[in-house]
């Protein structure tokens, strides 16, 4: 685990080095440098695998090849031997060095042996070229800006922005993106001149020429047709074990983030096996909204793991830009504070955790799945959807704002399927989006969600719903937090869920294997009913949730009034500050719930003043 | 002498049990009596008459009775009208019915196991009653053994018998299959409907053999529900212009495919939970009689299929590089492909020919009937 920069056409140890220094955090355990060749690359390391060994960059046999790497290879253990076979010998014990003798061995498709998360480079001196490459799912992040003949790459965004002359002019179709999101998704971000390697894609760089390309891409379908729900089940539970179990290799100490929900209570049922387990959760000082302690407890009793637990009664206000600093992109998820609270905590016992992210996306744990799906059903049921439809407009205006009233309204609705997936996620109405920026409103977030939701080639609505979620709030929003609040505590995460073999063969199976009806994560449950808690089994799905509102109204309410409406915001006026104001207003009065608007606001402008507009020195 | 031959699955249905059970048929009725006993099937009357023993086909009943069980009551008629000395019991799920004839009329029958029809979950009761009451149990790999001895069967009672292979109607020339003539190809023949024929791992291998090869094609012949994943799945992986999805092919032109390929390659692989595996790979012989080398998954029954080192090379069916690696020696290497397609094909005109699998069984018979 490390964080990784670089400048091709460019020779500057100088710059490398303080590009480096700003992602320092993602590696405390060392440092090293390449400058020559017209290239010029760093990186910071955090040891996991082989500590004493694996110095970073490493070389080929002869010196030419060097590569500077971000992850960790699962497999590298197997490659190695394929490897020695073929003539390669090897200097370090650790993962990383196999990437160096698969790309002289296989060149840029050498890649698709790996198994692991990662983000890394390889510069090949004999053909003067550069090679990055993300993995398949964007577990590992990495970011490049492109200048004429020069490139410039880094694991974090604040690493491109201290190199000088890089423009830091926002994208005005990323901030709508965010705005609907709460990130934004793709290959754009929020500075227009930096462009994110979107995850499965290589870049390529010759003579100051780039070329982008895909390895990889989620194909839900069913591969495995004549496959019923047992058999399912227990091929999966099979999978996942030798994910759980190659997630392990690691030679430093390591335990499972433990949310009180099933997935991470099936990484610790799978872990179970080998020895006694360390166990983490978090939850909040908060009456009534105490967090998931009670049922992770429930997990961990079970299994009779070392169980800690920590409640955050922190000082939010004074954390808060820290943590935006640390996410290092705008992503206005409330549950990056939790995860980065119980990364800390868990860092003080272990340099490595084990995580349930992944598995809502893999195995359809949102309900909008099942309800979306009954949604696009139901159109083919006009006289029913209408009478729904009359039947809802004749309520009393009084009724109609509740939840289940508005689900109802979207379910027989006309809006097309992109439109339907904003009204269960967006942060904010496509009016007041409308209000606060004068424009837009949905209209960009909707247009990029129908093109994605396009291009997945398949008829069922769960399976376009999933690999919209694959390609976008998985690897821009859950794994972007995952990675920098754990490396903010300079631990490591890993996700188990997400091993692209188990990716594949779940992504293989029939959506009604994964989703039946409007439940929830069907396959999970049969292929650990034997192995979990019945109170865990029966949990239905929850979200997560952040107590936001008693935040906003709390100790967050003064951050927010000034953060919102400071002179750096006006001066930049994103916002129609009346708008805002208003927004304002109606949170404290309580005649409406801005919650999540206003967090993903604050989100924005605490990033502005704390990453973008903060002097590049002040990044040591 | 006379034999009764229950089976499911007979031609003029297209499949390797089908043609196995038909080579015995006519290579046996030189000395015995047969009557087979199979489901009607399209175009079954012109096969039928052709044939020099008699078929006797059941229908299915107006009101779908299932098709099953109106075979079992037309092979107990004909039980009783023939009376035979043996019965072969072409697959187990008539095995209950050979074991009641056995029991009640002391007929003997011969079961025959090919290996996915054993292994599956759902079916090991029935397969358990079938294979303990048979006299014989004839199997056409080392791996049908281990399945039919994984029931407690004494394995004296159980025989390998490897199938023949033969070339049929010969195909088009080369030219007829529009793939250029600087294209390497990879051959696959099979259905697209089991996961364990690994049609998968090739495809994900491709990106690794072109960096070898950059005029490899991976040419699959075989259709079925699974060629729309298949083909997303080259997409994915940005090696579409390098897969051709030829679909269903008649028996011309497989042999004009299995002429033009360079390698014929099945990364068969097993499937723990479904019991879904290659039961023998009859493909890896029809490819060798035709000089050409082959890969195959080290899984199920291939290996009795394809020696390695010898006829082919057997690789790790769930490793991309282990398939790449073998694909691109024998492309890289035309002496090994050579010395391979020749071997194999001595091996196919010697060893693997339908006399030779009759005249195995034809001893069984006449030592079962002897009692």
């Amino acid at each position: 685990m490390c964080g990784i920069v670089g400048l091709a056409g460019v020779e500057d140890a100088a710059l490398v080095r303080r590009m480096a220094g700003a992602v320092a955090h993602r590696g405390p355990d060392g440092e090293g440098f390449f400058v020559g060749d017209g290239v010029s690359l760093g990186v910071r390391r955090l040891s996991i695998i082989d500590p004493a060994g694996s110095d970073q960059p490493l070389r080929n046999e002869d010196g030419r090849v060097l590569t500077i790497f971000n992850g960790e290879v699962y497999n590298y253990r197997r490659l190695r031997p394929f490897l020695e076979k073929h003539g390669h010998s090897f200097r370090t014990a650790g993962d990383a060095e196999t990437v160096v003798h698969l790309y002289e061995e296989y060149g840029d498709a050498g890649v698709h042996l790996l198994r692991g998360m990662f983000a890394y480079a390889v510069w090949d001196g004999r053909h003067r070229r550069l090679l990055l490459a993300r993995d398949r799912l964007g577990i590992k992040p990495l970011y490049y800006v492109q200048s004429g003949a020069r490139l410039a790459f880094a694991s974090e965004i604040k690493a491109l922005l201290a190199v000088p002359g890089v423009s830091r002019e926002l994208d005005a179709d990323a901030l709508q993106l965010y705005l609907t999101l709460q990130y934004v998704p793709g290959a754009a971000t929020i500075v227009k001149s930096i462009r994110r390697l979107p995850p499965g894609h290589l870049l390529t760089w010759r003579d100051g020429r780039v070329e982008v390309r895909r390895y990889w891409d989620l194909v839900l379908d069913e591969g495995e047709c004549r496959v019923n729900a047992a058999t399912a089940a227990e091929e999966f539970r099979g999978l996942l074990e030798e994910s759980v179990m190659d997630h392990q290799i690691s030679d430093v100490p390591l335990g499972v983030l433990l949310s009180g929900g099933i997935d991470s209570a099936a990484v610790t049922a799978l872990l179970a096996g080998g020895g006694r387990v360390k166990t983490f959760t978090v939850g909040f000082d908060v009456a009534g909204a105490e967090g998931e302690l009670a049922e992770a407890r429930v997990v961990a009793r079970h299994f009779g793991t070392d169980h800690h637990e920590i409640v955050m009664r922190p000082a939010l206000a004074d954390v808060l830009p820290d943590i935006v600093r640390m996410q290092d992109e705008p992503v206005a998820d409330p549950a990056a504070v939790p995860t980065f609270f119980i990364c800390k905590f868990a860092s003080r016992s272990v340099k490595v955790v084990l995580t349930g992210e992944g598995g809502d996306e893999l195995l359809g744990g949102y309900p909008r799945y099942g309800w979306l799906r009954l949604g696009e059903r139901l159109r083919h049921r006009p006289r029913l959807t209408a009478a729904t439809a009359a039947l809802l407009r004749a309520l009393p205006r009084e009724l109609s704002a509740g939840r289940v009233v508005r689900r109802l309204d979207t379910l027989v609705g006309t809006a097309p399927l992109e439109d339907r997936h904003l009204d269960w996620v967006a942060t904010m109405s496509g009016d007041v989006q409308r209000a606060l920026t004068g424009d837009g409103g949905w209209g960009a977030t909707s247009g990029f969600v129908r093109r994605l939701l396009h291009r997945v080639g398949t008829g069922d609505p769960v399976h376009a719903l999933m690999y919209l979620d694959f390609n976008t709030w998985l690897p821009d929003d859950v794994l972007v937090k995952t990675d920098r609040m754990s490396m903010a505590a300079s631990i490591e995460a890993r996700v188990p869920f997400l091993d692209h073999r188990l990716v594949e063969f779940t992504a293989g199976l029939p959506a009604s294997v994964k989703v039946k009806s409007l439940g929830t994560k069907a396959l999970l449950r049969r292929a650990l009913r034997r192995d979990l808690p019945a109170a865990t089994l029966r949990r239905p799905k929850r979200a997560f949730l952040v107590p936001l509102r008693h935040w906003l109204r709390g100790e967050l309410r003064d951050l927010v009034d000034a953060a919102l409406t400071s002179a750096a915001a006006r001066a930049r006026g994103l916002f129609q500050p009346a708008a805002v104001a208003r927004l304002l207003h109606e949170q404290r009065t309580g005649s409406h719930d801005h919650s999540r608007a206003l967090w993903t606001l604050l989100c924005l402008q605490l990033w502005l003043d704390n990453v973008l507009d903060a002097p590049a020195a002040a990044h040591d | 002498m006379r034999l009764l031959l229950l089976t499911i699955d007979f031609p003029p249905a297209r499949g390797g049990v089908q043609q196995l059970l038909a080579q015995l048929a006519s290579g046996l009725a030189r000395t015995w009596q047969i009557t087979v006993v199979t489901p009607a099937t399209p175009g079954d009357a012109a096969w039928d008459a052709a044939q020099p023993y008699a078929v006797i086909r059941s229908r299915p009943l107006a009101g779908g009775r299932p098709a099953l069980a109106v075979l079992q009551v037309r092979a107990f008629v004909e039980l009783l009208r023939r009376r035979p000395h043996v019965i072969v019991c072409g697959h187990v799920l008539l095995g209950p019915l050979c074991r009641l004839v056995s029991v009640v009329f002391g007929v003997p029958y011969v079961a025959m196991a090919y290996a996915y029809e054993i292994r599956a979950p759902r079916m090991r009761p029935i397969a358990r009653l079938a294979l303990r009451g048979a006299r014989r149990v004839v199997t056409i790999s080392e791996f049908g053994r281990r399945a039919v001895e994984a029931y407690g069967i004494a394995p004296d009672t159980v025989d390998v018998i490897h199938p023949g292979a033969a070339v049929g109607t010969a195909g088009p020339p080369a030219a007829a299959l529009a793939e250029p003539a600087e294209a390497r190809v990879l051959l696959s023949v099979g259905r697209l409907v089991d996961a364990y024929k690994g049609h998968d791992m090739v495809i994900r291998a491709m990106p690794l053999i072109l960096v070898r090869e950059p005029n490899a094609r991976y040419v699959v012949v075989g259709d079925g529900p699974r060629r729309q994943y298949l083909d997303r799945l080259a997409a994915s992986l940005s090696v579409s212009h390098a897969v051709r999805f030829v679909g269903q092919a008649s028996d011309a032109e497989v042999d004009a495919w299995y002429r033009r390929c360079d390698v014929f390659v099945l990364a068969g692989r097993e499937s723990g939970v479904s019991g879904g595996a290659e039961g023998y790979g009859i493909v890896f012989v029809e490819a060798n009689l035709r000089g050409k080398p082959v890969v195959g998954g080290r899984s199920g029954g291939i290996p009795d299929a394809v020696v390695d080192g010898e006829t082919g090379i057997l690789v790790d069916p769930l490793d991309a590089a282990d398939i790449a690696d073998a694909i691109t020696r024998l492309l890289g290497e035309p002496g090994l492909a050579a010395r391979l397609g020749d071997a194999g094909r001595r091996r196919a005109l010697d060893e693997l020919t339908w006399p030779r699998y009759t005249e195995r069984f034809a001893r069984i018979l006449a030592q079962v009937a002897a009692g």
